[in-house]
């Protein structure tokens, strides 16, 4: 989800991602001609040995956040997702790369005609507690999922009825047709846990979820780690036909230092880490016997703006601030050139097109632009949240250039929940942020960023073109994907050149490990398949 | 600073005053008028800008053109620190001063009257000392943001209270010296017998301690900007420059290590200086009764 | 009996500043802007939701029944449950607490090791070199930033010697000993100079008072009345500078342990302070406060066994 604030720009966001999408990437051809997606990096099996992949061994890896909760019905943080990622499954799963589906509790589904039924067939699998998982536990757990307080409730708005047909088939109807619905079943949020042992305690069971996925928690000390073991009860088969996780165990510890996750993998205390910070990339790269990935994820960091500020309110002016943006300075001292300066003013998702001009940096132009707006020297609050360094380089950066542009710009600082706040009520001007996409189709953060009907005022910026929202409106309808792409293509370029805000770089997620450590995948959603992991070793 | 305002007082002159310097006043006073120098004087120091980008040198190690290296976004770490001493010296007086002024005037008064007033202010004393410092001034900063402004008020909300204290206890020994009764029953009015008579004989603990307690609010402001909740950028302040560096810490070491340098020099300079007040004052304290 | 007497007549005047303390952090954590039922839910919740979580929280109620329910809570030990993490704020709490006085326990040890030595030696070769040169050295270590000396530790004892872990709490007493050393020493480098000063001038004192005098006098030797009279008078002054400065040391330790990412009380209260997690807030500040209580109960009565005359 979208949503802004919290971990630094180094971080990777929480992509809530859901999970999404493929589904959806399979119904549109056209999406996955743009991501000509190199099979991230280390999928490749441990193919060499004769005598299969290794087996055994406890995997320690190290990451940036810690989970806060592993009840899936309640995070909205990476630490959190990431994790239940790892220990639950739903009816349907993200594949490897996060562009696509696979099935997860569900072994098979069928579609109606109409698109406005789905029946499930579920798996015979077993929960960590050896009970077998059935329609009852499925019907809880979209109940708990689709509650109004639930974090990604709002995606099951359309379901209109969850129903069990027998012990081992489920059938969801919808309101209207609505092609996301796989993915949105994908998310973590969705996940299937099991009925007894959630109504016995949600306390208890957030500590020790009991649930049908690769891991079971066998130590969760707050502030320190999460240690998973294997789930002998866990379906899926191995390259050697045996269950998965190939791994017997994965110590995951929270280190939340840059220069000690980094320090440590070199050292050989941690086997993997998780988000190396842009500026420590290179050290790494020469690093003997340990591998650096950049993965691209449905990210974009960019400047918020709030149009309903004056000046904000003109146009030209925030056209301005897009002329006097130095991304290729920000690109070289912030991101160390890692990600892609951006043409858009959201993530890169399924219907990105490339096509749309990129505003490039022009003093002059952005001179003219100040003056034409009428601006009369009233000072730019540029937030950022305390303690995040990256996002004060940025705001530094952007300031110089602002000011030789004839604005007069001034930093302000507010830690993240009050920065927060104050953007959901809209009394900011500009703030350095970013977002991420909950699921691999652009209708999603289209509507929330870009139409000015929503509830959140185009994601707190008051943007309003009833041009784009008639565009998204037709878009939502089209069953062409084509003719869709073409839509949101044209919102893109609308959108972007209305100066909606200043978008600064589609930042992907860098993560490291030994080379001993194969078979990893890290997902656009963010996350890991810690159960195709073999610590070759 | 006061010091000189003190010195002049006795009768010998000034002259005569600094032959009785201790060695470590002298050395403290120094450094600190250096120090004080190289910020009044900061632009014609240097041939920087201390808020100018140049990305092309960016990173660049200490060496002849940049004494102290230069930062990620490529300014002059040596010409930022020299226009840091601006914004750390003057915050550390300020946070110092204010709370002095006001905890001095309430702790002697209490001293003075005693009653439910002094009840009271001890209750209130007695809790924000219970409280650590840093967590209050967090939770203040929280409410009503970063920023220099907010930095004074959080530190002053809890700063008053050693003066108070301090002023206080030593009210209380005054208040039965012969003076302070004779002028009770002559029946001048308290804030006369406070502000005339007595407080020229309190105020000295206080000036001494007030010099430990300007290393520790640049140490404190310095940190609070080094956990973000300090002066905003792109201000120079050694704290935040230090903070700056931190990530930096593997390839580009002296980001975070030579602006370190500065807050332990100004640290020891008013050290010393507190040091040798200890002595004089203490002495005038002595001699004066 | 003394002690009992004394143990609960301050225990007794605790109270009211523990009530203090609550209250204000209570009413100064709710003036905050920021809601961590909006902040959890990431800006997308409807307002049904969040008012029906605020009612389940009961945070719908006035302030000051918030407040009375606070209390009443922590009398019976229960802190409440965090609206980020879901659990106990007194578990949570708890499994911060060790680190943290581990590390105020070991800073403690460290400052008084390199302390008590120190201040011996400058005692006895007052105003000589070695006297001038320790309180020089002692006024340099205290004018230096925590958070700047942990990162000189990190880069020439961590990143460049490799002799000792730059971050985390380890396993184990040993694993401990060996992360905390240098968040440890760190602490020390500000404490010691301060012990020092103190231990110094409180060991002049008692080598001049009168009972020393007659065991000079009786022919004791010099190292001998040293150690056992001057040294157990300075060892009030120290007590009194521990616990003085315990509130200065907690705040320090915040700093400290964000430079060196050890799980402790600090860390967890930066967090929370950032995402508005008001019962774990609250909860810390209690258990601060406790603390700043406790280590001064406890020097006063160590301060009383020492010395008869200020027992009650």
């Amino acid at each position: 989800m979208p949503v802004t604030a919290r971990s630094s720009l180094a971080t990777p966001v929480r992509p809530l991602a859901m999970a999404t999408a493929a589904a959806v990437a399979l119904l549109l051809v056209a999406c996955s001609k743009e991501e000509p997606k190199a099979p991230a990096s280390g999928a490749q099996p441990a193919a060499s040995a004769p005598t299969g992949p290794k087996r055994g061994g406890t995997l320690v890896f190290a990451r940036l956040e810690e989970p806060a909760t592993l009840d899936p019905f309640i995070p909205n943080d990476n630490g959190s997702i990431y994790a239940i990622e790892q220990i639950c499954d739903s009816l349907v799963e993200p594949d490897a790369t996060g562009d696509g589906l696979r099935p997860g509790v569900a072994e098979s589904w069928e579609v109606s005609e109409d698109k406005l039924t789905y029946t499930f067939k579920l798996r015979d699998t077993k929960f960590s507690n050896g009970d077998p998982v059935t329609a009852a536990d499925v019907l809880f757990s979209l109940k708990k999922a689709s509650a109004d307080s639930a974090p990604l409730g709002f995606l099951y708005e359309p379901v209109k009825a969850v129903e069990a047909v027998d012990d081992r088939t489920v059938k969801i109807t919808l309101k209207r047709p609505y092609t996301p619905v796989l993915s949105a079943l994908s998310a973590y949020g969705a996940a299937v846990v099991s009925k007894k042992a959630y109504e016995a305690g949600a306390e208890a069971f957030g500590q020790k979820p009991v649930c049908s996925g690769p891991f079971t928690v066998e130590e969760y000390a707050r502030g320190t780690k999460l240690v998973l073991a294997k789930n002998p009860a866990y379906w899926e088969k191995g390259k050697d036909g045996q269950p998965l996780p190939y791994v017997d165990k994965v110590d995951m510890r929270y280190v939340p230092d840059s220069n000690a996750r980094v320090l440590g993998l070199k050292n050989g205390d941690f086997d993997a880490i998780a988000v190396v910070p842009f500026n420590q990339a290179e050290s790494l790269k020469t690093a003997p016997g340990i591998k650096l990935e950049e993965v691209p994820i449905f990210r974009l960091d960019y400047v918020y703006t709030n149009h309903r500020a004056k000046p904000l309110d003109s146009k030209d002016l925030r056209l301005a601030l897009n002329y006097a943006a130095d991304r290729d300075a920000i690109m070289k001292v912030v991101f160390f050139g890692y990600g892609t300066v951006p043409n858009s003013y959201m993530p890169k998702v399924n219907f990105h097109s490339d096509a749309v001009e990129k505003i490039p940096y022009d003093l002059e132009k952005a001179k003219a632009l100040v003056k034409s707006s009428g601006y009369k020297g009233q000072t730019i609050k540029l937030m950022v949240d305390t303690g995040n360094a990256p996002s004060k380089q940025i705001a530094t950066i952007l300031q110089q250039g602002w000011t030789e542009a004839g604005l007069k710009v001034e930093i302000v600082e507010f830690d993240v929940g009050t920065a927060f706040d104050m953007t959901t009520k809209g009394q900011y001007m500009v703030y350095v942020s970013y977002i991420t996409s909950d699921i691999n189709d652009t209708d999603e953060l289209a509507t929330l960023q870009a139409d000015g009907r929503g509830s959140t005022k185009s994601f707190f910026s008051g943007y309003r073109n009833d041009a784009v929202g008639k565009l998204l409106d037709e878009a939502r309808k089209e069953a062409d994907t084509a003719k869709r792409a073409e839509l949101y293509a044209k919102v893109q370029d609308t959108v972007y050149h209305d100066g909606y805000s200043v978008p600064l770089n589609f930042s992907p997620v860098l993560n490291a490990r030994h080379e001993y450590v194969e078979g990893w995948q890290t997902a656009k959603n963010g996350w890991w398949w810690l159960k195709d992991v073999i610590r070759n070793k | 600073m006061s010091v000189a305002a003190h010195a002049g007082h006795a009768p010998g002159g000034v002259q005569a005053e600094l032959l009785r310097w201790s060695p470590s006043l002298r050395i403290g006073m120094a450094l600190l008028a250096l120090i004080v120098a190289a910020g009044v004087f900061a632009p014609w120091l240097t041939p920087y800008d201390p808020l100018r980008q140049d990305y092309g040198a960016a990173l660049l190690p200490p060496g002849a053109a940049h004494w102290f290296g230069t930062d990620s976004l490529g300014r002059d770490i040596f010409t930022r620190a020299l226009f840091a001493i601006r914004t750390d010296l003057v915050i550390g007086f300020w946070t110092t001063y204010l709370p002095m002024l006001v905890g001095v005037l309430l702790g002697a008064w209490a001293g003075l009257k005693r009653g439910l007033f002094d009840a009271v202010l001890m209750r209130v004393i007695d809790t924000a000392l219970a409280f650590p410092f840093l967590v209050l001034i967090i939770v203040i900063l929280a409410i009503l943001g970063p920023g220099t402004q907010n930095i004074y008020i959080a530190v002053f909300l809890v700063g008053w209270t050693m003066y108070a204290r301090l002023a206080r206890a030593e009210m209380l020994v005054e208040a039965g010296k012969d003076y302070v009764l004779a002028a009770r029953t002559l029946g001048y009015p308290a804030w006369r017998i406070l502000l005339r008579h007595a407080l020229p004989n309190i105020v000295n603990s206080s000036i001494v301690f007030s010099m430990s307690d300007f290393v520790l609010n640049i140490l404190l402001v310095s940190g609070l900007s080094f956990l973000g909740l300090g002066v905003p950028p792109p201000v120079p302040e050694w704290g935040a420059m230090v903070a700056e560096g931190k990530d930096f810490m593997q390839q580009a070491w002296w980001i975070s290590t030579l602006p370190g340098f500065m807050i332990v020099l100004t640290g020891v300079a008013l050290a010393l200086v507190g040091d040798g007040l200890t002595h004089r004052l203490g002495d005038r304290h002595v001699t004066g009764h | 009996m003394w002690v009992l007497r004394f143990v609960a007549s301050r225990l007794l005047q605790a109270v009211p500043v523990l009530l203090g303390v609550t209250l204000v952090a209570f009413l100064a954590i709710h003036l905050v802007p920021g809601d961590p039922v909006r902040i959890m839910l990431q800006g997308r919740a409807s307002d049904a939701a969040v008012a029906e979580i605020h009612a389940r929280l009961g945070m719908d109620k006035p302030l000051l029944v918030q407040y009375a329910r606070f209390v009443g809570n922590a009398l019976t030990g229960d802190l409440g449950t965090s609206i980020i993490q879901r659990a106990p704020v007194a578990a949570i709490v708890w499994e911060r607490l060790v680190p943290s006085v581990f590390l105020l326990a070991y800073a403690t040890l460290l400052s008084v090791l390199m302390a008590v030595p120190l201040a011996v030696w400058a005692a006895a070769r007052r105003q000589r070199l070695a006297d001038h040169l320790i309180r020089l050295s002692g006024t340099v270590a205290f004018a230096m930033p925590s958070f700047w000396i942990g990162l000189i530790l990190i880069l020439g004892f961590g990143l460049t010697l490799k002799w000792f872990p730059i971050a985390g709490f380890g396993k184990g007493f040993g694993g401990h000993v060996h992360h905390l050393f240098l968040p440890a020493l760190t602490i020390a480098l500000f404490l010691a100079p301060l012990l020092i000063q103190s231990l110094r001038a409180a060991m002049l004192d008692a080598m001049t008072a009168e009972h020393v005098e007659v065991a000079r006098a009786k022919g004791l030797s010099e190292s001998r009345v040293l150690f056992k009279y001057v040294l157990r008078a300075a060892a009030i002054p120290v007590i009194t500078i521990l616990a003085v400065n315990i509130g200065w040391l907690i705040s320090g330790s915040v700093v400290v342990e964000s430079v060196f990412s050890v799980a402790g009380l600090g860390m967890l209260l930066v967090h929370a302070v950032s995402t508005r997690d008001y019962p774990v807030i609250q909860g810390l500040t209690v258990v601060f406060a406790l603390l700043v209580l406790g280590v001064n109960l406890l020097a006063d009565l160590a301060h009383a066994l020492i010395d008869r005359r200020v027992r009650p």
